[in-house]
């Protein structure tokens, strides 16, 4: 019964714990014997290797985490550039970009930045996509399967459900924004959307921490995401600069109260997608730049300086 | 005690410092599995570890380079220190031993 349980506790570390240590620690506690103490020492054990999962990672490890961080920044900084796409589809807004060259600036450099960061995505995917083709053509695992299923089923649910808004706005045109059933079928379209991108994200990052690829094939596709960050850099510079551009040549179009997306103020609009896309900067710098730091180890002179 | 010992490469380790430093004690005679480990621990009037603490703080100085994994041998893998890791032990051992000699010292002149 203990065996069964401490077998049981060993599930509640994490994946990459359980690839690198599974087996060895397993042999370990056959060895071992099973009573309560063990029992909650493997258990505190597990949390340890949960909370300290990043902390304790390997160079691989940590470049696997920030890829996958990159791949979740990526489609927060697309879902920015999406939101102000439609936000600056108008005929105002076209005006303004036209007429005042810091404010056109501003839009070129965002989606020139967009164009960067499909780009860097996109390679680093065919990069992935094809160690994972070789690996589940060498060995079809279920820890590469699943994922790989949920990944796919959760983006082709994602893509109908963009579809079904897209026929109900047109079934919908002409009635005003602020509608109640409007919103109602926005609200569930976006909770609808938000899960479906979650366990795409979720999914796609647990095939980024499994799939089998060589040390050089990581590497470029580190650089690749450095690449997309330098794209988001832009996106994030882009919005600043039309931002305040627009507030300084046109204030009435930036002032819109109605402007924004849904006829939210424009102002707040913008201001939501600069603080989402800076943060999605941040986070694919903060594990990008733990990808490229040092694994501590002390040198001599650490040695002699604490001695 | 913990915060005044030179620590080298397991100054993070937290409550796995003290269970870090006798694990590494014990890879100094040369490279073992995680059973051999605690049993070996034992025999040296260590405290008993027990499974998750000491993957815990296997983790910990493999990520820091202190140990390194060997081939695993019928599922159960050796770890042996590294140059870096008998470095950091050395440094450790010789702080330790510095206090013992002067605590025992003190005790002896207070004990004359």
């Amino acid at each position: 019964m203990s065996r069964l349980l401490l077998r049981a506790l060993l599930r509640l570390y994490p994946p990459g714990w359980r690839e690198r240590y599974g087996e060895e620690y397993d042999a370990l506690l056959e060895e071992h014997g099973a009573d309560l103490r063990t029992l909650a020492d493997v258990a505190a054990g597990a949390v340890d290797a949960r909370l300290g999962a990043g902390r304790m990672a390997t160079r691989e490890r940590r470049q696997r985490s920030a890829l996958a961080a990159s791949l979740w920044a990526a489609v927060a900084i697309a879902a920015c550039v999406a939101g102000f796409q439609k936000m600056v589809e108008y005929d105002d807004f076209q005006s303004a970009a036209a007429h005042h060259p810091p404010v056109s600036a501003g839009r070129d450099l965002i989606l020139g930045g967009a164009v960067v960061v499909a780009a860097a995505v996109c390679l680093a995917g065919l990069v992935l996509g094809s160690a994972l083709w070789r690996d589940l053509r060498r060995r079809p695992r279920g820890e590469l399967v699943r994922p790989l299923l949920l990944a796919g089923a959760a983006a082709a649910a994602f893509v109908l459900g963009l579809a079904a808004l897209v026929a109900y706005a047109h079934a919908a045109a002409g009635q005003p924004v602020r509608d109640h059933l409007t919103i109602a079928v926005l609200g569930a379209w976006f909770a609808y959307s938000s899960v479906c991108v979650v366990l795409a994200l979720s999914a796609a990052g647990r095939l980024v921490s499994r799939v089998s690829i060589d040390a050089a094939g990581l590497r470029r596709t580190v650089c690749l995401a450095w690449l997309g960050a330098a794209g988001m850099a832009l996106i994030v510079a882009g919005m600043l600069v039309w931002g305040i551009a627009l507030r300084l040549e046109s204030a009435p179009l930036f002032d819109l109260r109605d402007g924004g997306l849904l006829a939210t103020p424009t102002p707040a609009t913008w201001g939501v997608e600069l603080v989402v896309a800076a943060a999605a900067l941040a986070l694919a710098l903060a594990a990008l730049g733990r990808a490229v730091k040092p694994l501590r180890a002390p040198t001599q002179t650490d040695l002699q300086d604490r001695a | 005690m913990r915060a005044s010992t030179p620590d080298p490469g397991t100054r993070e380790f937290g409550r796995y410092a003290d269970p870090a430093l006798v694990v590494m004690t014990s890879l100094s005679a040369g490279p073992r599995h995680g059973y051999a480990i605690i049993q070996d621990v034992l025999a040296m009037g260590g405290p008993r570890l027990r499974p998750g603490t000491l993957y815990a703080v296997l983790a910990r100085l493999e990520e820091r380079g202190l140990i390194e994994a060997l081939e695993p041998q019928n599922r159960r893998r050796p770890y042996r220190l590294t140059a870096a890791g008998a470095a950091a032990l050395r440094v450790q051992l010789e702080h330790l031993h510095r206090v013992a000699e002067r605590g025992l010292a003190r005790l002896q002149a207070a004990t004359a």
